[in-house]
């Protein structure tokens, strides 16, 4: 399977939950790509985790030089305080960014491994979870992504499969988005 | 709506909910439409049955090893620091979780969705100790505001339509009369927010604790699960004693095989692992594991029934079934209704318990077929309704009709004889039908010929 298919199922498995896929092809500048991203949709305040692909992508900076209002995750000394306030302001955040161990092409669910300090919450409170990706990160379906994830020998720690916005259907079966968590999943992937 | 139906009454309640139903009752239609997408979903793999059949094994694996796996666990739970209790019934559950939250100082516990709760009635135990439960999970949250039990297992408020929440909301919550469901969402997610950021305790069911890595995990669409379970300081995850599943790969299945069959989802929106209390300065400090038996181990030694134990509680069968189809789910009384319920409820607690439950089925079959574990739940109401006969109290008139049937059939003269006197009673009802008390209020009664067959015979013959 080439690339160009491989992204077309991914892209139509993420459309089915609602979902949405944005590719990146090699050599384009990824970090604004991104940003644009936020401004298209009005995003001003924005968190992100520390993880290391957001860093080499320089995300924190770019974030700061488009002068949008930067929610960093907390440090490992941090009081409850302070935890109390990131959390809330997660929940008046525009969007979270986060990367991601991985993702299954089937069903377009990602699986987030654990953070220290943990920052969960990053993918969960604001309205719109963006994920950061490399291509080499999909996995065909969910049983090999949970394989690379037990192989890799550190299932140590509490992590979260994601598939798509949150959604309800508990009013006569009828689905809307955002009952808890977000409203909106962005999944980027970086084609390098 | 009743509130919680006693199961030993399921005949009266069937009956009930017949009459006072509206025309069509709404888990009718949102029986079809969960079915619908089950099969579309199950299509999509050309080997369903292949791994359907692979699942059946690797929970009667589970099954078959369960306090092994219980071990594994316990080393995994030891090594993360994770607090284990053991519950051998629903009142000591109850103390324990009672004693969780009681001891943080707090007075609400906030709760993911969990049919174990509801099986310990932990609810009512709390709010009778001073504290207050607050579901999270959107069916569950409004099913709770109006004072019901759920009536299905993975859609609790199949029984009520748009107005019904909008009528609700209005008058607990306050605010302007809406019944369109995203306003009637975003009223929820606005109201249990704030609930979610303050409160110090709280409660996710296990879906399946993982034996290779000592994972819990939980099962949500709507995020209430993650929140439960990574916001509160201390959060207690409530199982039962045979959701275990030896391993992450077991898991995936499992987890995939339960949204396709649930609701026609290839995967839930969320997975969520807890490994236990985290590193840092945020996430859970504190994490519980209370593990509950409630007869399950009792039932894993009954080699007839025990089967029934795989259940990864889906509710397929419920929307299967053309009786739950007819009557939802609050007829059954006590906690699982449907097919799994029938079979669940007299194998937890004894066939005495609810003895009409086996018999409230036509065993037509639907519910095993589209188990996603296999069980034979139609061979089980049939062993279970050998069961409830056995223990009913005796004289019992079945039992002496029974008796009178195996005399008359076992002479000839007899047989002949009770047939002219059946053709005689017969006489007394000319063109209508024969009564007979209990059998034709639902049946028509066989009519029996002027002249029996072997006279016909006999006569040609000359």
């Amino acid at each position: 399977m080439n690339t160009l298919d491989r992204f077309a199922r991914l892209r139509a498995a993420l459309a089915d939950v609602d979902a949405h896929l944005v590719v990146i092809g090699a050599g384009r500048d990824a970090t604004a790509a991104i940003v644009n991203l936020l401004a298209e949709e009005g995003a001003r305040r924005v968190a992100l985790t520390n993880e290391p692909l957001l860093y080499e992508l320089a995300l924190p900076d770019a974030l700061y030089d488009a002068k949008l209002e930067r929610i960093d995750p907390p440090a490992m000394n941090a009081s409850w305080d302070d935890i109390n306030a990131w959390r809330e302001a997660l929940a008046r955040a525009d969007a979270g960014l986060t990367s991601a161990f991985g993702i299954a092409e089937e069903t377009g669910s990602m699986l987030l491994p654990p953070l220290a300090p943990d920052q969960r919450a990053v993918s969960l409170l604001p309205l719109h979870h963006i994920a950061v990706l490399r291509a080499g990160q999909i996995a065909p379906d969910v049983g090999r992504l949970v394989e690379r994830w037990a192989d890799g020998g550190d299932t140590d720690g509490s992590a979260v499969f994601v598939t798509g916005p949150s959604r309800t259907a508990d009013i006569e079966k009828e689905l809307v988005l955002g009952a808890h968590g977000p409203q909106r999943v962005t999944v980027v992937v970086l084609d390098d | 709506m009743p509130h919680g139906t006693a199961p030993k009454q399921l005949k009266d309640e069937i009956d009930a909910g017949l009459q006072s139903r509206g025309e069509p009752p709404p888990f009718k239609t949102n029986t079809r439409k969960a079915a619908n997408a089950r099969d579309g979903r199950a299509g999509e793999w050309p080997d369903f049955e292949r791994r359907r059949a692979h699942a059946a094994a690797r929970r009667q694996y589970a099954l078959d090893h369960l306090d092994e796996l219980h071990e594994r666990l316990r080393e995994h739970w030891r090594r993360r620091g994770v607090i284990v209790h053991h519950a051998p019934n629903s009142a000591i559950a109850n103390d324990i979780i009672l004693g969780i939250v009681r001891d943080r100082g707090a007075r609400t516990l906030l709760k993911g969705k969990s049919m174990l709760s509801e099986e310990i009635g932990l609810n009512d135990y709390l709010a009778r100790h001073g504290v207050e439960p607050v579901e999270t999970d959107l069916g569950e949250y409004i099913v709770q505001l109006r004072g019901e039990t759920p009536s299905h297992i993975t859609m609790p408020g199949m029984h009520l339509d748009r107005t019904d929440v909008g009528r609700l909301f209005s008058e607990k919550l306050g605010g302007e009369y809406t019944d369109d469901p995203p306003a009637l969402t975003r009223i929820a997610r606005r109201a249990l927010r704030e609930k979610f950021l303050t409160a110090k305790v709280g409660m996710v069911g296990v879906n399946f604790a993982v034996a290779g890595t000592g994972h819990l995990a939980t099962v949500t669409n709507e995020g209430n699960g993650r929140l439960v379970s990574t916001l509160p300081d201390t959060v207690i995850g409530l199982m039962g004693y045979e959701r275990v599943t030896e391993s992450l790969a077991d898991l995936a299945l499992l987890w995939q095989l339960l949204a396709r069959s649930a609701t026609g989802q290839r995967a839930t929106v969320y997975l969520n692992m807890l490994h236990g209390p985290s590193p840092g300065p945020s996430g859970p400090r504190e994490v519980h594991v209370v593990i509950v038996d409630n007869g399950r181990r009792r039932l894993n030694d009954d080699p007839e029934l025990r089967e029934v134990l795989r259940c990864i509680r889906c509710g397929a069968c419920l929307n299967a079934c053309p009786v739950y189809q007819q009557v939802g789910g609050h007829p059954y009384g006590g906690t699982y209704p449907g097919p799994i319920g029938i079979v669940l409820t007299p194998a937890l607690k004894g066939a005495g318990h609810a003895p009409d439950h086996p018999f409230a089925s036509s065993l037509c079959g639907a519910c095993e077929e589209i188990c996603p574990v296999s069980i034979p739940l139609p061979e089980m109401m049939l062993k279970l309704r050998a069961r409830s006969v056995d223990e009913r109290a005796k004289p019992d008139p079945e039992r002496a009709v029974w008796r009178v049937f195996r005399e008359v059939m076992g002479s000839r003269r007899r047989y002949e004889l009770a047939a002219k006197l059946a053709r005689g009673a017969q006489a007394l009802w000319p063109g209508r039908e024969m009564p007979i008390p209990g059998w034709t209020d639902h049946r028509d009664a066989p009519r029996f010929a002027k002249k029996p067959f072997r006279d016909l015979f006999h006569e040609d013959e000359r």
